[in-house]
């Protein structure tokens, strides 16, 4: 922890401007493509952003933004093509292949990241035992004493509000909510320092959701976990992270504070999918109007957009001139007020 | 106002492995014209199946055991499967949630929409050609908002985007001009800025085509935006209803209470409030009201004795105990009560300002 990685100091990447020592995940120029016949598909194109310790970061975006890519490029689902992820100071992938084979040593070790995945259903072998679920990742990683892995796995499923009674029963005899807190058990058994939660509530029930999401609030903070919340519902996202990033084509597009986001949003495609977000309140529906986003073709001879920073810890894709009036927007905006 | 659907006691079995599933438990509403209703309830309340009934498109695992839906007066319960099938489409048309596995997927779009337009219009004066069809639906694809409809009309489904096929879809439940339109969770496979889109293609073409809806959703903030009444269902029952407004700010059930306090606001301060515990197993419904469980404010009656419909106001009724005149009384949630003064607030400015213009 808190080493700082002596040649990043120096480049002029977003992050390193404001880079505190308590930075926990460092995602840099990540893109990840997927060849398809000759087409080449760009799921992540070249994005960077860091997750403090112990902060909720969302990565948000609807279907096809790669936001789900991002998640499983960063626990090592897939290869990179390029980029770098830092975890804890320490390489864990790379597009180079010759670094990516040392980092996949130093990673694999241990396994300080966990996953949550969206489908309770899908993610649950129906042929083990939750007991033997939960435990399985003990097991892989060379515990061997039934004994303690018995001991753990209780205490994960009481902390996710499961009973240790449950330990040998199968996913089909539990509903949706709580094969989603099965799930959450078997991430928090390996005593991950941070969980990537991907779309973990969107297959429930809104009052389900609202239980799993209240779970996850309060785990996080008795555990000071570090999470990042993969989702396309920002409305939700607002109650659980701390720092939002809005993705869109492989791009992220903004990053804000959770309630600088919502209160100033910046960019058009921020802007839209904030006003199409049904709210339960038909008063206030009534008054809305939305806006609809056309993505924005950039000249190839002209300036190229990136994510610059508009005030501290803020951040949008954007040219330099975009910027400047971005600049002027929220300027107006506090002025106003 | 003109009644165009009435359900009476509405009740549907389903026949499972284990018993008989009670999937409505007898309901009653009715659609007045021109209006949108929405029925909201989570998975396994009975909203799709009420939908179904009305459809008639069941499972041949359900059987309906009691009650009627009149049509305009008509039964379609006591109709033939023929007679079903002239009403299905012409008169009442249905959208679903899977825009993907509600066409063909080898079928072009244009032939998809062809074929509806040909089997509606095939006796009589009213017969039309391959090529009136072709004009009509290039025609639908215009009003559902697709650009390029001739170049639509020759491809496939998987060419288009969820969006673009879900308003194919729209166009092929309006192609004979029905006056009811059920939408059973149109845009909850869709993206939020899609569905955006697709709710106010829905509330254009109801002004435009003068159509009733029946919206069965799960999403309160879609209810919010589409419907004029509520109907709100739990465990095969209504269990609140009432004109949206009743529905949302002077709602008297815990149930409706718990639906509104579990999504998120606007004003998004507190935390959410879920509901403890899940639904009860309806293949053996709870002998009192089968939220009691999961309810905070369950009374002791409730375990035993299925509470009537109370009436609030004489579009707002509602199934609860604690609306009787002996009950304790309690005070909903703060988030709720937060909303309730809002607009009470609201209300009252908007009444000063009319006093303040009348002087």
């Amino acid at each position: 922890m808190n080493k700082k990685n002596p040649s990043t100091e120096n480049e002029k990447t977003f992050e390193t401007s404001t880079l505190p020592p308590t930075e926990l995940l460092r995602v840099e120029n990540l893109s990840q493509h997927f060849k398809k016949g000759k087409r080449v598909f760009k799921a992540v194109d070249g994005i960077s952003f860091s997750v403090q310790k112990g902060e909720a970061f969302g990565l948000v975006g609807e279907s096809g933004s790669g936001k789900t890519t991002t998640g499983r490029s960063i626990i090592g689902l897939y290869p990179i093509t390029s980029g770098k992820i830092y975890f804890n100071g320490e390489l864990i992938a790379s597009g180079d292949k010759a670094e990516m084979k040392k980092a996949r040593q130093n990673f694999s070790k241990s396994r300080p990241i966990q996953m949550i995945f969206q489908d309770p259903v899908a993610s649950l072998n129906p042929r083990m035992t939750v007991g033997e679920i939960v435990g399985e990742g003990l097991i892989v990683s060379g515990e061997n004493n039934a004994e303690k892995i018995k001991e753990k796995v209780c205490a994960s499923l009481i902390a996710v509000g499961l009973s240790q009674d449950h330990i040998s029963r199968y996913p089909h005899e539990f509903s949706g909510g709580q094969r989603q807190r099965i799930g959450i058990a078997r991430a928090l058994v390996m005593e991950p320092e941070m969980i990537i939660a991907d779309e973990p509530v969107s297959a429930l029930d809104v009052s389900i959701q609202a239980q799993v999401i209240n779970l996850l609030i309060d785990l996080k903070k008795r555990l000071g976990l570090t999470v990042l919340f993969i989702a396309h519902d920002l409305a939700l996202v607002r109650y659980f992270c701390d720092r939002i990033a809005v993705m869109n084509a492989g791009k992220i597009l903004e990053v804000a504070q959770s309630k600088e986001l919502f209160a100033n949003p910046l960019h058009p495609y921020t802007k839209s999918l904030l006003s199409a977000i049904p709210y339960p309140d038909p008063d206030y529906e009534k008054g809305r109007t939305h806006t609809f986003y056309e993505p924005k073709e950039y000249l190839s001879d002209g300036e190229q957009p990136d994510l610059r920073e508009i005030k501290k810890s803020r951040f949008v894709y954007a040219t330099e001139a975009e910027a400047q009036e971005y600049k002027e927007q929220l300027k107006n905006k506090h002025a106003k007020k | 106002m003109e009644e165009i659907l009435q359900v009476n006691n509405l009740a549907v079995t389903f026949r499972v492995p284990n018993g008989n599933l009670q999937a409505v438990r007898s309901i009653s509403f009715s659609l007045n014209e021109g209006e949108t209703l929405a029925i909201v309830g989570e998975s396994g309340s009975g909203k799709s199946v009420t939908s179904k009934s009305i459809m008639g498109i069941l499972p041949n695992s359900a059987k309906i055991d009691s009650g009627e839906i009149l049509y305009r007066g008509q039964d379609l319960l006591k109709l033939s499967e023929r007679e079903m099938t002239k009403i299905r489409g012409r008169n009442i048309s249905m959208i679903f949630q899977d825009p993907m596995s509600s066409l063909n997927p080898i079928m072009r779009i244009g032939k998809q929409i062809t074929e509806t337009i040909l089997l509606n219009h095939k006796q009589g004066d009213k017969r039309k050609s391959y090529g009136e069809a072709k004009a009509r639906a290039i025609e639908l694809m215009k009003e559902v908002g697709i650009s390029e409809p001739e170049l639509r009309f020759r491809q496939y489904p998987f060419e288009l985007s969820g969006g673009m096929r879900q308003r194919i879809v729209i166009a092929i439940a309006l192609s004979s001009n029905p006056d009811l339109l059920i939408c059973d969770e149109p845009t909850t496979a869709l993206d939020v800025t899609i569905q955006a889109q697709i709710l106010e293609l829905i509330n254009r073409l109801k002004s435009e085509r003068k159509l009733t809806v029946l919206f069965i959703t799960h999403d309160m903030g879609v209810v919010a935006r589409m419907a004029d009444r509520v109907a709100v269902m739990y465990a095969g029952k209504i269990i609140e209803y009432g004109t949206v407004e009743e529905i949302f700010y002077k709602a008297t059930h815990p149930y409706t209470w718990s639906l509104l306090t579990s999504m998120p606001d606007p004003d998004g301060k507190e935390r959410l409030e879920g509901i403890e515990g899940s639904p009860p197993d309806m293949t053996n419904p709870p002998i009192g009201d089968a939220f009691a469980p999961r309810n905070p404010y369950a009374l002791k009656i409730d375990y035993e004795k299925q509470p009537p419909f109370f009436k609030v106001s004489d579009t707002h009724y509602c199934a609860s105990w604690l609306l009787h005149k002996d009950a304790p009384k309690v005070n909903p949630p703060q988030a709720i009560k937060r909303r309730m003064n809002r607009i009470k607030r609201k209300e009252l400015k908007v009444e000063q300002e009319k006093s303040k213009h009348g002087k």
